[in-house]
């Protein structure tokens, strides 16, 4: 005998006929390392900010990954199979990028990519206890030190160099350059400006001032007159932001209203042309700042990374301004592309992550420092160069072309990167 | 169908205004002879029969005159083990034996679809107000060994026994099921406390601790005196926390709307951390206790204003996670001083103890997932300095006491039978880290195969919020959050699943079976999930 609910009178045994020509089949839970797998595709996940307050220039990357894929597609996909990406919008909020983490994997997909922020991807490695499910998430969208750590995130992978790699590179710069000056620092604070701090505390640099703000708080009005007043009462000469592209704005911005105009370095995260442009500061404004990358220039034509990604660009995301973000998600795209091609036909969760492991240090990359991935590390790039916005807003390298400075994300000295990455060649695509 | 009064308490809100009137206890019942059962006539078409065990439950069974040979053996949630005057007595429960689930806590109303669907199948139901109230396992599991002997003599047609429980009734089915397996057939085990009941104590007594370091000294919250002078001293810390809980309420809504700390007057934390907003330090004792952030009515997304806002994302971070932590510990802080009170009866004495407590470390991932709304490093290090502060008390056990309180029962966790378990994923009081502490122990494909776990999960947003901007927590609670919060369609889902495993050998159906049961109730999902451990957890 079977239970009936006795308001409706509904037998199950009738409705089960019809519910059985509906019924999701629930993914067993033995055969995971292949879901999202078929013979034909290949389905990835993103989730990131697409809208919101805190979607400014992120939500071109996960766009660009999808340009970048159709791109592949279009050329006969990756060992005979076409990657899909799915692109969730979490508006930056912790619980939504877990709510829409879940529904990914809900979906079905092979693996994350690309995910964005550090809060965001710490959260859903806890919520989804990544370490366990061995659900890969890829080349993570951000430079925290931490997602490197196999011990603790053996699915995930971090493709940016280490906040702490890149504030040593400019420490190092910063003693170099500007000795004898007062050097001060604005940052986030939480593990990415921790980060920084340490890594500039490494290099061995003095800070006579730090002003640590909590993120979001740039939208107070109050706060960029502030920062601003602690730096010049310092007497900071030197004066290192270190925080998202909005922070970043508001400093400056202030800065410019109180004319105080100390040697302006920039980090990376927050130092996106375009967006730091929408936000009101000119050319006039970032000129004479220092800002690093890891990735050639967006503006080098010389470069055939660039040059490729901005043909993909103008034929597979058309309209959209050629920028970092969309430079940072194509070469995501591209690392992907390589990986799974690298893993073979036979492509499972686990097999990717021994493939990355094992062959990621020669991936198919724009980037002007090779990954460093390991069997004992899921660190990604190790480097820098660093150079000067001119008049135009346009990033000139410091000594008019790339000097790489590499290091690690402990004590290891910052030195000249040796390395020549391979130029692509035709259309860029793995045969 | 009979009808049952609502008198039956799960762990939930304990935040009552206690006047207090009387102070009575119920001692033990002396061991006295059954009586029972005793049937009446057969009323539309049920036959209900009351009695009592050997141990002085009472208890009520009901059979339909189509009876299938299937009981249900209900096992209800924790009861207060005092009276609390003008809301709840002891006699109340000890008077009226519920069969079966009668939905979430209402106090107006009483949900009958699950036991008069279960007759109108042919199953009979059954269960007992256990002699004892309070954490009474060792006794609620002889009245039940009791009680299905008693049944299958009255019933002789009787075949198969499915024990479930809520809560503690859940705790109490499965000490059943590994003790007695030959006495039932399948086990449910619906927003269940499994393993032991220490992590759900630790949790309650962390955050609990956490109030009175940072807010209100007065609270006792441990180490309660004998007799009435300890009742006194639970009603007190009950109308503490009532009045705290609002002032805290308000401080947040202040701090949301100016951007500037509000602290609530006599607060000690005020001195050392005044220009922490109080949010934050909610928040944190929150995630050291292991609180979800999640409640009943805050969802960590929605905020008001218009989508992708720069309010609505304001309040999503800001606010939501913060008052989802107020919203669900003083529910943990409720049970935090009636449990305590009840188990340091049991114990001897205090049990409770954070002296080595490292509530910084707790947190290590949690201080960069939710760094915003802790207000940032600066803030958070603020927080935990204070909690560290040798000036500051913390609560030593008795050890003794300790020593006897972890003589409790505790699960080994081996299933022998087909067992459903129905959990929510934003359970305060029961959390998720139960049924994965479950999943856990079953390392043979035989053994997951005896196991089937049903999540019931909030919807991704379900936060509302009034005509001025100002949220709205006047709503039911959403589904998915609260504790034992479910709907008659869900537990019928996991009646239905199990009546089925029963009545085929043992097995528990992977296809169509299951699937009918969960697309006849909404919210419920089977699709793999790791449920998060809780915070404290003994091996």
């Amino acid at each position: 005998m079977r239970l009936n609910r006795s308001k409706n009178a509904l037998t199950l045994t009738a409705l089960a006929a019809t519910v059985a020509m509906v019924a999701t089949v629930v993914p067993a839970q033995a055969s995971t390392d292949k879901v999202g797998v078929t013979s034909k595709l290949i389905k990835l996940g993103i989730s990131q900010p697409t809208d919101g307050p805190a979607s400014a220039g992120y939500n071109k990357v996960a766009p660009a990954m999808k340009a970048y894929f159709d791109y592949v597609n279009a050329n006969g996909g990756v060992n005979g199979r076409k990657i899909e990406l799915t692109i969730k919008n979490d508006g930056y909020l912790v619980q939504k990028a877990v709510n829409e983490s879940v529904a990914l994997v809900d979906e079905g997909i092979f693996a994350f990519v690309g995910s964005l922020g550090t809060a965001n991807n710490l959260n859903v490695a806890t919520a989804l206890d990544l370490k366990n499910t061995k659900i890969p998430s890829l080349f993570v969208n951000t430079g925290y030190s931490g997602f490197a750590v196999k011990k603790d995130h053996p699915s995930m992978f971090s493709l940016f160099p280490s906040y702490y790699m890149e504030t040593k590179i400019v420490g190092e710069y910063i003693k170099k350059n500007f000795p004898n000056k007062k050097v001060g620092i604005i940052y986030q604070a939480d593990d990415f400006g921790d980060d920084g701090l340490a890594g500039l505390k490494q290099a061995g640099i003095t800070l006579v001032k730090e002003v640590p703000y909590a993120s979001l708080s740039q939208a107070d009005p109050r706060s960029g007159p502030a920062w601003i007043t602690q730096l010049s009462s310092a007497g900071v000469e030197v004066a290192i932001m270190f925080g998202v592209t909005s922070a970043t704005a508001v400093a400056l911005g202030a800065a410019a209203r109180a004319r105080y105009a100390p040697q302006w370095i920039l980090g990376s995260v927050g130092s996106d042309v375009t967006t730091l442009k929408a936000l009101g500061i000119t050319d006039g404004i970032l000129n004479g700042a220092v800002t690093g990358s890891f990735l050639p220039a967006t503006t080098d034509l010389t470069d055939s990374y660039i040059k490729l990604f901005r043909e993909v660009n103008t034929k597979y995301n058309p309209g959209v301004i050629f920028d970092s973000n969309v430079l940072a998600g194509m070469n995501t795209a591209m690392m992907t592309t390589a990986a799974i091609k690298a893993a073979g036909t036979n492509l499972t969760r686990s097999g990717l992550i021994k493939t990355i492991e094992t062959k990621g240090k020669s991936f198919l990359s724009a980037s002007l420092t090779p990954p460093t991935y390991s069997a004992t590390s899921h660190a990604g790039y190790s480097g820098f160069w660093l150079g000067t916005f001119n008049a135009s807003g346009v990033l000139v390298p410091e000594t008019g072309k790339y000097k790489i400075y590499t290091t690690d994300s402990a004590k290891g000295k910052v030195v000249v990167s040796t390395y020549k990455r391979p130029a692509v060649s035709g259309k860029g695509l793995l045969k | 169908m009979s009808t049952f009064t609502k008198n039956q308490r799960n762990l939930v809100s304990a935040l009552v205004a206690a006047a207090l009137v009387s102070l009575s206890v119920i001692a033990a019942p002396a061991q006295a002879a059954a009586t029972g059962p005793v049937c009446g006539p057969s009323t539309n078409a049920v036959v209900s029969c009351g009695g009592t065990t050997s141990d002085g439950a009472k208890y009520a069974m009901q059979v339909p005159d189509n009876f299938n040979g299937t009981v249900f053996l209900y096992s209800h949630g924790y009861t207060y083990a005092i009276d609390i005057p003008g809301k709840y007595t002891q006699a109340s429960v000890l008077n009226n034996p519920v069969p079966g689930p009668i939905g979430p806590l209402a106090p107006t109303t009483v949900d009958m679809m699950t036991i008069n669907s279960l007759l109108a199948s042919g199953y009979a139901v059954v269960g007992s107000t256990f002699p004892v109230l309070g954490w009474n396992v060792k006794e609620a599991v002889a009245t039940n060994v009791e009680l299905i002997g008693v049944f299958k003599k009255k019933f002789t047609d009787t075949k198969k026994v499915i024990a479930w429980g809520e809560s503690l009734g859940a705790f109490i089915t499965q000490a059943l099921a590994e003790k007695y397996p030959k006495l039932i057939d399948g086990a449910g085990l619906m927003c269940p406390a499994l393993g032991n009941v220490a992590a759900e104590l630790t949790t309650a007594g962390d955050f609990l601790w956490g109030l009175k370091t940072m807010f209100a000294p007065t609270i006792t919250g441990r180490n309660y005196a004998a007799g009435q002078a300890g009742m006194m001293q639970v009603y007190t810390d009950l109308t503490i926390l009532e009045s705290l809980g609002n002032a805290l309420k308000t401080s947040i809504g202040t701090e949301l709307a100016t951007s500037a700390p509000s602290w609530p007057a006599g607060a000690p934390g005020a001195a050392a951390l005044g220009a922490v907003p109080v949010r934050s330090v909610i928040l944190y004792l929150g995630l050291m206790a292991g609180i979800p952030t999640r409640s009943a009515h805050f969802d960590g997304v929605s905020g008001p204003g218009a989508a992708g806002s720069s309010t609505a994302f304001g309040f999503a971070t800001m606010g939501s996670p913060a008052l989802a932590v107020l919203q669900n510990g003083f529910d943990a802080a409720g049970l935090a001083v009636l449990a305590t009170h009840d188990l340091e009866k049991q114990s001897g004495g205090a049990f409770f103890d954070n002296t080595k407590t490292d509530y910084a470390k707790r947190i290590t991932v949690e201080k960069s997932i939710y760094n915003t709304p802790l207000s940032g490093a600066t803030a958070i290090a603020g927080i935990g300095a204070y909690l560290a502060n040798p000036a500051v008390a913390r609560w030593a056990a008795t050890p003794a006491a300790a020593t006897k309180f972890a003589t409790q029962i505790k699960h080994t966790g081996k299933l022998s039978h087909p067992t459903v378990v129905l959990a929510a994923t934003e359970d305060v009081i029961t959390p998720e880290g139960n049924t994965q502490w479950l999943i856990n122990r079953q390392k043979t494909a035989a053994a997951k195969a005896k196991l089937l776990v049903i999540w019931n999960k909030p919807a991704d947003q379900y936060t509302t919020f009034t005509a001025a901007g100002q949220p709205d927590a006047s709503g039911p609670k959403a589904n998915g959050t609260g504790h034992c919060n479910f709907t008659a369609d869900q537990y019928l889902a996991v009646a239905n699943i199990l009546s089925d495993a029963v009545e085929s050998n043992g097995k528990l159906d992977t296809g169509v079976v299951r699937e009918n049961a969960l697309a006849n109730a909404t919210g419920l999902s089977i699709a793999p999930r790791t449920g998060r451990m809780q915070k404290y957890y003994k091996k």
